[in-house]
């Protein structure tokens, strides 16, 4: 426990060069995330925040460079240190709301209340309908539950108010502020216009390179 | 360990929902040794030798169909993306899966050789060389078959290619566990073929749950 | 990106004099051997002059083989470092692999014709080539089928890696069914016990088949690097400019 406090660091993005295909997203790029801060992130259509979001919760591997978190590189398999939210809900059709939440408890190992997590997103009612009968909206309020119930001290969030309404963006923007007062960190690429949360929150707009073909 | 069985637990629940669509595989196992029956006449005198090559080919057929969908809803609705940062560690999603995929499709078969056995009008020393040499193969097949459904999981070309990957080293299972179902009735489980399928059995689960964990890694990067 | 160039350029620069290197020698050796063995060799006591299929199928099959493990090997080397060009040589070895095992197929069963008398006997060698030939076809299957490339490069590496490691084991359960099944067939003469002039021009042809595939393997990275560098150039884009302002 000591230890980590020491090594408290963040998450540290080390002269990162990352392509997709053939495609150039970002070269010698560094920045640090530490507890506490919040990070939009801002760009056009396939600029390449996606796989940049995926490279920092350690889903895609960068060509060059180091991603460490407190420390450890994060490429390292079971850090658990990043909780993320895609495009993707992830739910079984299948399964009720609660199992969905349930199974997901056990595979983080997370000792935090479902019910809460249930009733903090409004689902409360709908914990016992199947996830193929909720509304996308309703899916993805189901996804932040999951997010909620993870131990993840950093949240990477990618468009996570696409389909909501306005209440759900108030209540995304509640969460966010829960958990950035909480120490957490958090990465979100979004259209909407960005809103300071906590102490430090910083604005990264990508914009396109030349992207003619050199001769 | 609690992500191994949260995993099974999961993956049962969902087939017990799904309305049956697991049974699908024994069906076709039936279906194909009826077949076969009715291609080569019918008649017992001749099916009863030919009986442990075909019901082991139908085993084999049956089984490569379903590895295709093995890992393709998490895949497809990224629960392999959250898995894999939660630290469950792909490995022993794997391992969870071949467990679950055990149960569904080869404990039915195996608790339908005796009707298969009825198709071939078996004896009961020949239907137990069957039981056992699928029994101790049973993990090699799901190994090397999850394997290639892991190579293939974004690919939705159709099992034929899978089948592909798959037969060769299936090959020395096939040998085995046809020769050593037959050579039961006279030596037991003592027969070399046993040992044998063991082994194999061994090197597959050594072998194909880390490479399986190795190619599901290689579609998310 | 001076890792990734400066080992192709280091690969080029290498291939420019080992390609023709290894061309030459592969005819030359292949011509002599062929020569040795159609007229300068005995006949076999048994099966008369249809041994001289020997000479084309022995080396085929054993290169059919190494071909295998050198895809296997560089496919680790790829697997473990990273290395796109183990990537690349793995790739390019499948081809003329799989060519190799075919001939061996071919003039196997031709040699069946004279010696069994039917084209095709579930002999334990031939077995063996047919099973190599799908495990081939398999790992080219994976390269057709995967779009991503580098996900192909490395999927197709497992395949060749899990592939190497029950190739032993195919061989062995085949020979045992086939001594189940079969009783003793008409067993090829063994190198070792072999006379000095059916020997020399069977290492000959083995030399130069070995030879012909270097340069074959050689040719076909050369090719996909300057494909490669002329798709990268046509695509190559300038990586976003990332501003930073704090709120």
């Amino acid at each position: 426990m000591d230890d980590q406090q020491q090594n408290n660091t963040g998450l540290e993005i080390v002269n990162l060069g990352l392509q997709r295909g053939d495609t150039a997203i970002l070269s010698g790029f560094n920045l640090s995330v530490t507890p506490g801060d919040m990070v939009w992130i801002k760009g056009s259509n396939g600029i390449g925040k996606t796989s940049f979001l995926k490279c920092c919760a350690g889903l895609l591997r960068a060509q060059e460079g180091n991603i460490l978190w407190n420390g450890d590189n994060i490429l390292k398999s079971s850090l658990g240190h990043a909780a993320y939210l895609g495009h993707l809900d992830a739910h079984k059709p299948d399964l009720t709301a609660l199992e969905n939440l349930q199974f997901w408890q056990t595979i983080y190992d997370s000792t935090k209340d479902i019910n809460s997590c249930l009733k903090q997103v409004g689902l409360w009612k709908q914990k016992d309908q199947k996830a193929k009968t909720l509304s996308a909206g309703q899916s993805r309020r189901l996804s932040l539950a999951r997010l909620l119930l993870s131990n993840a001290p950093l949240w990477i969030l990618d468009e996570p108010a696409a389909v909501m309404d306005e209440k759900g963006k108030n209540l995304i923007q509640g969460l966010l502020n829960n958990h950035i007062n909480a120490n957490g960190c958090v990465l979100l690429a979004s259209h909407g216009a960005p809103v300071r949360v906590g102490n430090h929150t910083r604005l990264l707009s990508f914009d396109a390179g030349d992207t003619h073909a050199r001769a | 360990m609690q992500g191994l069985s949260t995993v099974i637990k999961r993956d049962l629940l969902i087939a017990y929902r799904s309305g049956g669509t697991w049974l699908l595989s024994l069906i076709f196992f039936c279906l194909f040794l009826a077949l076969s029956a009715i291609a080569l006449g019918g008649d017992f005198a001749t099916l009863r030798p030919l009986a442990p090559a075909l019901i082991w080919l139908s085993l084999i057929l049956s089984l490569l169909l379903s590895f295709e969908q093995l890992f393709r809803t998490d895949k497809e609705d990224d629960t392999l993306s959250h898995l894999k940062l939660s630290g469950l560690g792909l490995s022993n999603y794997v391992f969870a899966k071949c467990c679950v995929h055990w149960v569904l499709s080869v404990l039915p078969l195996l608790l339908c050789l005796p009707l298969a056995a009825l198709f071939f009008d078996l004896g009961l020393a020949s239907t137990a060389g069957l039981f056992f040499s699928i029994l101790i193969a049973s993990p090699a097949l799901i190994c090397y078959g999850a394997f290639s459904g892991a190579c293939l999981v974004s690919y939705k070309g159709g099992g034929v290619l899978l089948v592909l990957l798959t037969v060769p080293v299936l090959l020395p299972l096939l040998i085995f566990g046809v020769s050593g179902s037959i050579r039961y009735a006279q030596l037991g489980l003592h027969a070399t073929e046993f040992q044998a399928l063991a082994g194999l059995s061994l090197i597959a689960i050594a072998v194909g749950i880390p490479a399986s964990a190795a190619a599901l890694n290689i579609t998310l990067e | 990106m001076i890792s990734i160039l400066a080992n192709p350029h280091r690969f080029l620069k290498f291939a420019r004099f080992a390609g023709p290197i290894f061309g030459v020698i592969a005819l030359m050796t292949i011509c002599l051997g062929l020569w040795l063995g159609i007229w300068h060799s005995p006949e076999d006591y048994q099966q008369g002059h249809s041994v001289r299929i020997m000479y084309v199928h022995v080396p085929a099959a054993w290169n059919a083989m190494m071909a295998y493990g050198i895809m296997a090997t560089t496919s680790l080397i790829a697997f473990i470092w990273r290395h796109p060009l183990a990537d690349e040589v793995a790739k390019a070895c499948a081809l003329p692999g799989a060519a190799f095992t075919a001939l061996a197929l071919i003039t196997g069963s031709l040699w069946g014709k004279t010696s069994w008398g039917t084209f095709w006997v579930w002999d334990a060698r031939l077995t063996s080539m047919l099973v190599l030939l799908f495990l081939f076809f398999g790992y080219m299957s994976i390269w057709a089928t995967m779009e991503d490339k580098k996900k192909a490069a490395r999927t197709a590496g497992l395949v060749a890696m899990v592939g190497v490691i029950n190739l032993p084991i195919i061989k062995f359960s085949v020979n045992w069914w086939n001594s189940l099944h079969q009783g003793s067939t008409l067993s090829s003469p063994n190198a070792p016990g072999l006379p000095t002039d059916m020997l020399i021009p069977l290492l000959l042809l083995t030399i130069g088949y070995s030879c012909f595939f270097g340069w074959v393997v050689i040719n076909r990275v050369q090719n996909s690097i300057a494909i490669s560098k002329k798709q990268r150039r046509a695509k190559e884009n300038k990586a976003a400019t990332v501003t930073m302002e704090t709120l």
